[in-house]
């Protein structure tokens, strides 16, 4: 079926139909054509330079595809007219560099999304925050800043960030 | 005979060291201490300076500066901001300002402010007196220099900060906000620190003002009292002014940098 007629399949967590991803003439991304269902694990594996990651920037939209859809949970991340942040808001992704904000304690870390784009008081953000440390046993380190953290512990946080 | 290299670089340093004791004697015994005493550091002179210089001018000096850099500040970010926009005229207007107000003596700006705009524009002055031009005059100087700054510290920022931003949902501007021109800052901090004490004695160009008792600056207020004692004492004292603003706030930021540091 054709990416523009082929509609999203009801159920499935992410849903990228025939994407393509040019960076100037190199051709990174050659059509690719795949959904994950809600509760699946995927794994993508290949050598290094050959797409992983742009795939998956691609997912939120932090690359612009050159062309393809991508669903996410039934809504077209890839659609013009779409509310990009709302959807980003929903998805979850640990970067490779973890990306955790330096200047920012390890709270500070957690609560930040929570109340600037998903608009929870300070109160309920924090006490999520600390559950949620509490759960990956770093309660101890919430005052701490990520240079303070160790490789491990800084993935784990990462995680966290986008609960 | 061949002397070890240690035994040479031992004597070498010894004939520094007798070289520079020489120097020291002979400028000691040359200089007439009391006439020294007498024209640099004439007690008299400079205690009638006090409290005035400290009360009136310095703190004059003080506001100056503090309005100048915090209004510098606010334009440097907005100028940097428009370098790094997608929009083109902005970037423009903002290249023309900077490389204008970098590039023309801050001497220059004081002039046109305080002779130019009542000369060319009859009946118009520059709001706010002496404060008012001193404000627009270093602040668009130092806001000139701090934009490029700025700019380069949110393009400092690690890329990756702002896609975890923007991953997490954040609008461009949130992310900025929040996010990329608090660290920009921290990046930036000793440069910023330079230009404020940069501005600290371009403030010393109010004196193309005039004056009056209650808007002296530190360099109007000594060159009054060196016209009137025909002795160098003020200058001394109105340096040892200076320096009392610039080397504590040296020391604070190197403790502020110490703590960014540690967080980072």
């Amino acid at each position: 079926m054709s990416a523009a007629t082929r509609e999203t399949r009801t159920g499935a967590a992410i849903d990228v139909i025939e994407l393509h991803k040019y960076f100037g003439d190199n051709e990174v991304l050659k059509g690719i054509d795949f959904h994950v269902d809600n509760g699946q694990v995927v794994c993508v594996i290949g050598p290094s330079g050959s797409g992983k990651s742009t795939l998956l920037k691609c997912v939120n939209l932090l690359e612009q595809p050159t062309s393809g859809r991508i669903f996410v949970e039934g809504d077209e991340i890839t659609d013009p007219d779409v509310d990009v942040d709302s959807i980003r808001s929903r998805i979850g992704m640990v970067f490779q560099q973890f990306n955790l904000f330096p200047h920012l304690t390890v709270l500070r870390n957690l609560t930040i999304a929570q109340q600037r784009v998903k608009k929870r008081g300070k109160d309920e953000a924090v006490e999520i925050a600390r559950r949620n440390l509490a759960k990956v046993g770093l309660s101890e380190k919430e005052s701490a800043y990520p240079a303070h953290l160790s490789g491990g512990r800084g993935m784990v946080k990462s995680g966290w960030v986008y609960s | 005979m061949a002397m070890s290299p240690r035994k040479r670089a031992r004597i070498s340093r010894g004939v520094q060291y007798v070289v520079l004791a020489l120097v020291v004697v002979a400028v000691v015994l040359a200089t007439d201490w009391a006439k020294v005493k007498n024209d640099f550091f004439n007690p008299e002179i400079a205690r009638a300076m006090f409290p005035d210089v400290i009360i009136v001018a310095l703190k004059n000096t003080i506001i100056y500066t503090a309005c100048g850099f915090t209004f510098g500040l606010g334009l440097g970010l907005v100028l940097g901001l428009m370098r790094l926009s997608s929009v083109g005229p902005y970037r423009w207007m903002a290249t023309v300002f900077i490389e204008f107000f970098r590039g023309v003596p801050a001497l220059v700006v004081f002039l046109a402010l305080s002779v130019g705009v009542p000369t060319a524009f009859p009946g118009y002055t520059v709001p706010g007196d002496v404060l008012g031009i001193a404000t627009l005059a270093l602040g668009m100087v130092g806001g000139a220099y701090m934009a490029e700054t700025i700019r380069a510290g949110i393009q400092a920022v690690p890329k990756g900060q702002t896609e975890a931003a923007r991953s997490l949902g954040m609008s461009g501007s949130r992310a900025m906000i929040s996010i990329i021109i608090p660290q920009a800052f921290r990046i930036i901090l000793p440069p910023l620190t330079n230009e404020l004490i940069l501005l600290t004695k371009d403030s010393s160009l109010v004196y193309l003002l005039g004056y009056t008792a209650s808007t002296v600056e530190l360099t109007s207020f000594g060159r009054q009292t060196l016209n009137q004692e025909k002795n160098m004492t003020p200058i001394i004292v109105i340096s040892l002014c200076y320096l009392l603003i610039t080397v504590p706030l040296s020391m604070v930021v190197r403790r502020m940098e110490a703590r960014a540091g540690r967080a980072r």
